[in-house]
């Protein structure tokens, strides 16, 4: 389990990918590739990735959980999925454009 | 005494003068416009082109104020998005013109979810921080934070520091530009994709159909230009007279006939991330060879390459980075933005001008033009041509008058001559004018 706060960054223990969370709090179990995913400073040896949690994660895309208490930034890609819980996060649509700038 | 009625004539006879226009009624020209009407200059005098003589720098660096009517206010950009924040060893300008920027702050200063953001908060919550890796944060993050250039000077964080001075068109791939030489008019004008949105993307397309080209400005259907929602008449001048095809990006029956229009055009603007076409499979090096005489426009905030072509960067942001926030400082005594988006329009008039000369010339180019590195190099020839005191004292008399509500006093307005189309009004017509009928 990790304690959640906007800011934190983690790394997966399987793949490239990495997030920040944009949105949440308390604590959650967030995986990448099925494993669970570790602070920029931790180090994880032999983690066995989950086959059917590799359909990969794209850089700059807003994940979220179902009920959207959870968000995060995929900061750089990878070849894992992101879940929390067990449950797979899903792309948030694209930013809107501003109306100006 | 100078009469009301040739107050226009007045700007227009002073308009390569940048210390002039202190007679009263008088046009007093913003930052940078001298530079930009040698750009105009350069820009009118290629075949073809003659119509960009009738522009003036000041009139299009504050053409979206002439729109709007918006007042100035000190340490805030005309838009109202972008402000200037103290770090505790420099000073930022922080841009949040959407809303969803306002949704990561929490993210990027690390602070408690719950309570919602204002500009107190943000100010309270910079204070105490260091900038370099609050401008790392932002660029993670995509929004758009520059740090004023004494900042980081030295700081030795390549891609943030070392603006290019020199060339504000870069080819990436290609040619050098300076190798087009004897030209001569084309038979027919170039087929332009216009791709990007807001305002330095839609001015190059702008100014190319002013040449003549045929303009078709390319929307996602998801994502259409943010620009529509803005001011109207605004839109109208940047958008007369460009053929309007709107695709859904995410169904892969749309991708290919947007690939396909792609595969169509002499000229390319886009002004996305570069990772961004690139998942959509669409990929400016490769097209570039894919056939002679074409020429790929890629706008962005800080390049193509390296951590830059990750960031995002808006007008006002740009122009923060590539100094001209601490040009305002030497002149005003305090941070202030050098005019509306600044970076913005000095990068479409550069845009364009590349892009024509390309075409001129023969094509197959990738050109890279960033708002930070354009709005730089346009600073270093300003600085060139009429030297830092004469730059810094023009830069002062044009904040007063902003001060005093005149920061666009005697510019005209200019008028659309065609008429603007909604988004996709024109979308089966140029698929069956380009691919012929289905």
């Amino acid at each position: 389990m990790t304690a959640l706060k906007p800011g934190l960054r983690l790394k997966s223990g399987v793949c490239t990918a990495e997030v920040m969370i944009v949105k949440g709090a308390g604590e959650a179990s967030l995986t990448c590739g099925g494993v669970p995913m570790l602070g920029l400073d931790e180090s994880v040896d032999g983690a066995q990735a989950v086959a059917a949690e590799m359909n990969g994660c794209q850089v700059g895309k807003r994940y979220v959980n179902d009920d959207q208490s959870l968000e995060v930034l995929c900061i750089k890609p990878g070849e894992g999925s992101l879940a929390a819980g067990g449950a797979p996060l899903a792309v948030k649509q694209a930013k809107k454009l501003p109306s100006s700038d | 005494m100078v009469r009301l009625n040739s107050v226009s004539a007045v700007g227009v006879r002073e308009r390569r003068v940048d210390g002039a226009g202190s007679h009263f009624g008088a046009h007093v020209p913003p930052p940078l416009s001298t530079a930009l009407n040698v750009l105009l200059a350069e820009f009118a005098s290629l075949p073809g082109a003659a119509s960009i003589a009738a522009l003036e720098g000041a009139q299009l660096l504050l053409e979206r104020m002439l729109c709007t009517g918006g007042p100035w206010r000190d340490g805030c950009s005309p838009s109202g998005a972008c402000r200037f924040v103290a770090t505790a060893d420099g000073m930022l300008a922080v841009n949040l013109p959407r809303h969803s920027d306002w949704e990561l702050l929490a993210a990027w200063l690390e602070a408690d979810a719950d309570g919602t953001w204002s500009w107190p908060r943000l100010n309270q919550a910079v204070r105490e921080r260091a900038t370099q890796s609050l401008v790392e944060r932002a660029r993670l993050l995509g929004l758009a934070v520059a740090a004023t250039r004494n900042a980081l000077e030295g700081c030795g964080h390549s891609g943030i520091c070392s603006l290019s001075m020199a060339h504000p068109s870069i080819v990436v791939d290609g040619d050098p530009l300076g190798d087009c030489r004897n030209l001569k008019p084309k038979p027919g004008p170039p087929l332009v994709l216009d791709l990007s949105a807001l305002w330095a993307g839609p001015l190059c397309g702008h100014l190319l159909w002013l040449c003549g080209g045929r303009v078709i400005k390319v929307e996602s259907t998801e994502r259409p230009d943010g620009a529509r929602f803005g001011n109207a008449d605004f839109h109208a001048l940047l958008n007369q007279g460009k053929r309007s095809v709107a695709l859904d990006f995410g169904a892969p029956g749309d991708l290919a006939l947007l690939r396909g229009l792609v595969e169509k055009a002499d000229i390319v603007i886009e002004s996305s991330r570069p990772r961004a076409l690139r998942q959509l499979g669409i990929k400016a090096e490769e097209w570039v060879r894919r056939r002679a005489g074409r020429t790929w426009i890629s706008i962005t905030g800080y390049g193509r390459d390296g951590v830059g072509a990750d960031r995002i960067a808006f007008g006002d942001d740009a122009g923060v980075a590539a100094g001209l926030a601490d040009l305002m400082r030497a002149a005003t005594g305090t941070y202030q933005f050098a005019g509306d988006a600044i970076a913005d329009p000095l990068t479409g008039v550069e845009a364009a001008r590349a892009a024509w000369l390309s075409w001129l010339g023969g094509g197959s180019r990738l050109i890279s033009l960033s708002l930070a590195g354009v709005a730089g190099s346009m600073l270093a020839r300003q600085i060139d041509e009429s030297g830092s005191d004469a730059l810094i004292g023009s830069a002062r008399r044009w904040w007063r008058a902003a001060r005093l509500g005149r920061a666009t006093e005697g510019l005209e307005r200019r008028a659309p001559s065609a008429p603007v189309s909604d988004s996709g009004a024109d979308t089966v017509a140029v698929l069956q004018e380009l691919n012929g009928p289905c």
